[in-house]
């Protein structure tokens, strides 16, 4: 599998998905954009073959992470807060797995944290982080601490990032 | 305090800690591991604590309060415990980015201008009481001041009193040996 989109349409596609939403993006305002937008993700992310997604508790993180689950064949694993505790749903693929997390832009260093400390308490290793948008610095200096690659389609520059990482 | 207060208070800190303190390997949703966790439910929702941390509580509600409220989920147990207890009438505050058919932030009885004393199981950084408090505001009341069981000792008491509202806990976490 290859990737297909150019910048210019990964940038119209993630446009579409921001002009709805105040929060961030959102699949919903585009499903076939954010299919579009997950196949090309997942292509890019097959170098570091993961067995696994780990994705953050937000919706549209999900549908995200479930559009690339369905190109890679692997399981996915959505944590979320649970009163201060992080609580998942779904289940890893074994032990030893190699994890991908999977975020529209990982928002905060809190979340590459929660997320990693999850993959790492259940017995995995996480290959690396992939995003829609670039993430801001503290989740970045995140993923830089535990040695994360990011794979990310589109850069705060506007642009894209290169396959696999 | 009279020493059989003192060891009252000292007996329902041990029980709430007895009841609550787990120990295990946690994730805590900062990304930080932790070979503890709190569960506030546990001691919320046995009758023989509740009824004696509203006894407690109680004592600390100011005067010329008309309503309490307790943000969802863990203070609503507090409120209304604490609301039997006093014979002051209680709302619930909903989180909000719940979206509910009725749109209401607010739920029970809310009247413009009531002096309300928001109720807290937990207060860490004392963001949720503070949003609370400013819901209850928008909702039209003036927010007296802040109560809460346990206070982690992580800013809530700097921030909360930061944004000009009165507060106290009943314990703290160091009183409690967390």
């Amino acid at each position: 599998m290859t990737a297909e989109l150019s910048h210019s349409e990964i940038k119209d596609l993630v446009a579409r998905g921001l002009e709805s939403s105040r929060s961030g993006y959102t699949a919903l305002a585009d499903p076939q954009g954010a299919e579009r937008l997950a196949v090309e993700l997942a292509h890019r992310c097959e170098g570091h073959r993961p067995s696994c997604l780990l994705v953050w508790q937000r919706p549209h993180d999900l549908v995200l992470a479930h559009g690339m689950a369905r190109v890679l064949g692997t399981p996915v694993v959505r944590a979320y807060d649970s009163e201060g505790l992080v609580g998942i749903e779904g289940a890893f693929s074994g032990n030893g797995g190699r994890v991908l997390l999977v975020g529209d832009a990982f928002s905060s260093a809190e979340v590459v944290r929660a997320l990693y400390a999850t993959a790492e308490q259940e017995g995995h290793v996480v290959v690396a982080a992939a995003a829609l948008r670039e993430p801001d610095e503290s989740a970045r200096a995140q993923l830089r601490e535990h040695g994360i690659p990011l794979v990310v389609l589109l850069t705060a520059l506007g642009r894209t990032g290169a396959p696999n990482g | 305090m009279d020493q059989r207060r003192i060891a009252r208070r000292r007996e329902l800190a041990a029980d709430i800690v007895g009841a609550a303190h787990l120990r295990g390997d946690f994730v805590l949703s900062s990304g930080l591991r932790s070979t503890y966790y709190f569960d506030k439910y546990l001691f919320e929702t046995r009758p023989s604590i509740l009824s004696r941390v509203s006894e407690m509580l109680a004592d600390l509600v100011p005067t010329g309060v008309d309503r309490i409220a307790g943000p969802e989920l863990g203070a609503v147990a507090l409120a209304t415990g604490l609301s039997l207890r006093t014979g002051l009438p209680f709302v619930i505050v909903r989180k909000a980015d719940k979206d509910y058919g009725t749109r209401r932030l607010v739920e029970g009885e809310l009247l413009e201008g009531d002096r309300v004393l928001l109720l807290e199981d937990v207060v860490s950084t004392g963001a949720q009481a503070i949003r609370a408090a400013n819901q209850v505001i928008r909702a039209g009341a003036q927010v007296v001041a802040v109560l809460a069981v346990v206070d982690r000792e992580q800013g809530g008491a700097q921030n909360i009193a930061a944004e000009g509202y009165a507060y106290r806990a009943l314990f703290s976490r160091t009183e409690l040996g967390l």
